[in-house]
């Protein structure tokens, strides 16, 4: 082969070996590096996540570690906002309080109302009983009554009152009662 | 550029001519080649090799991932979420806890001697007691509202009905708004 010939052959190869090192640049190799860089960017985020995750599990763990020793707490929050409606024994607990007031309850009608969510979503709701309630008694031992319903273990609101003085002499004088309890639904 | 020339002793006295090489070109050939091959090369490794490293990467923290949501103990974390649950309503719940009966201890402290009520009622969202009463006079009424208005416990005093009794009396209606901060605390 003669030396030009060569010579034109080498630099043809070389020019088609250098274009073709540019398209496999330009055509694969960056969109190579563009799924790369997704898939960097998924794996740091995925990580980073991970590293949180793990944080907060033992946090977690900690908190519950921590929760499992103060059953104390627990009795009394349960006591405070029972988990569920526990109507009768909100209706037992009214009746100690008339009977330790020496009241006499003479009406009593229980009511559930829409449960409040949470601000929180992961929160339990909180549920509604309205307790409607009258009772008849001495002035003295009525507002005995409402002090002790307002300082129940089971927590109640008290949303409205109205107080009617005996109509005749030796009467029973009322007061009806709207009252809120709540429990966890 | 003259062509190189080399000349070579063989067996005998025999003169031989090498051809010329390629050179400069021959060189940027192997070269490009090299480069060629170098980019065929990374790109196989970034496909195969740095890409499914990745992927295997990602596939681990997710299991990984996983697994954590694993150590904790469901009941437990349930139990959890439960309590935690019960304190945030709780907080929820007491702060609009409010003692109404001390709406008592405001009408016991306040009422004048010539003034009977005979119906009084409040509502915690007006804040609002509303009494209806008699007195004997429109002095003892007006002497009465005057003692309310003074009082600190009250925001707002105002008369809503006023008649006079053929036996002469006057019956009322009146409405005491109640500052929130007097019932947030039990009274003594």
């Amino acid at each position: 082969m003669r030396v030009s010939t060569k010579r034109i052959l080498s630099i043809g190869l070389a020019g088609l070996f250098f274009i073709g090192a540019l398209v496999t640049y330009l055509n694969f190799i960056q969109g190579a590096m563009t799924i790369v860089n997704e898939k960097r960017a998924k794996v740091a985020t995925q990580t980073a996540l991970f590293q949180n995750q793990d944080q907060a599990v033992k946090q977690v763990q900690s908190l519950i570690e921590q929760f499992k020793n103060v059953t104390n707490i627990q009795q009394t929050a349960s006591l405070a906002i029972p988990n569920g409606e526990e109507a009768i024994r909100a209706l037992r607990q009214i009746e100690a309080i008339g009977i330790a007031s020496t009241v006499k309850i003479a009406s009593i009608k229980f009511q559930s109302l829409p449960p409040r969510s949470s601000a929180q979503s992961f929160l339990k709701k909180l549920g509604v009983l309205e307790v409607d309630l009258s009772a008849r008694g001495d002035y003295p031992s009525l507002k005995d009554f409402l002090k002790k319903m307002e300082t129940t273990v089971r927590i109640a609101n008290i949303k409205k009152i109205t107080f009617k003085p005996a109509a005749v002499r030796g009467g029973s004088d009322s007061l009806d009662i709207t009252v809120e309890m709540y429990y966890q639904i | 550029m003259s062509p190189t020339f080399e000349t070579q002793s063989n067996k005998g006295d025999e003169f031989t001519i090498s051809a010329p090489s390629a050179g400069l070109p021959w060189r940027l050939m192997v070269f490009s080649g090299v480069l060629f091959a170098f980019s065929i090369f990374i790109f196989f490794g970034i496909k195969f090799g740095y890409t499914s490293y990745l992927d295997d990467q990602s596939i681990k923290i997710d299991q990984q991932l996983e697994s954590l949501a694993k150590k904790i103990n469901e009941a437990d974390q349930e139990k959890f979420i439960g309590f935690y649950s019960q304190i945030v309503n709780l907080r929820t719940v007491l702060e609009k806890h409010l003692f109404v009966s001390n709406t008592f201890k405001i009408l016991e402290k306040y009422i004048i001697q010539t003034v009977f009520f005979k119906d009084s009622s409040f509502d915690v969202n007006s804040n609002t007691i509303q009494a209806m009463g008699s007195t004997d006079s429109f002095n003892s009424l007006a002497q009465q509202m005057a003692i309310f208005e003074k009082a600190p416990e009250i925001t707002k005093v105002s008369l809503d009905a006023v008649s006079l009794q053929p036996s002469g009396g006057v019956t009322f209606t009146i409405k005491l708004q109640v500052q929130p901060a007097f019932l947030s605390k039990p009274s003594a």
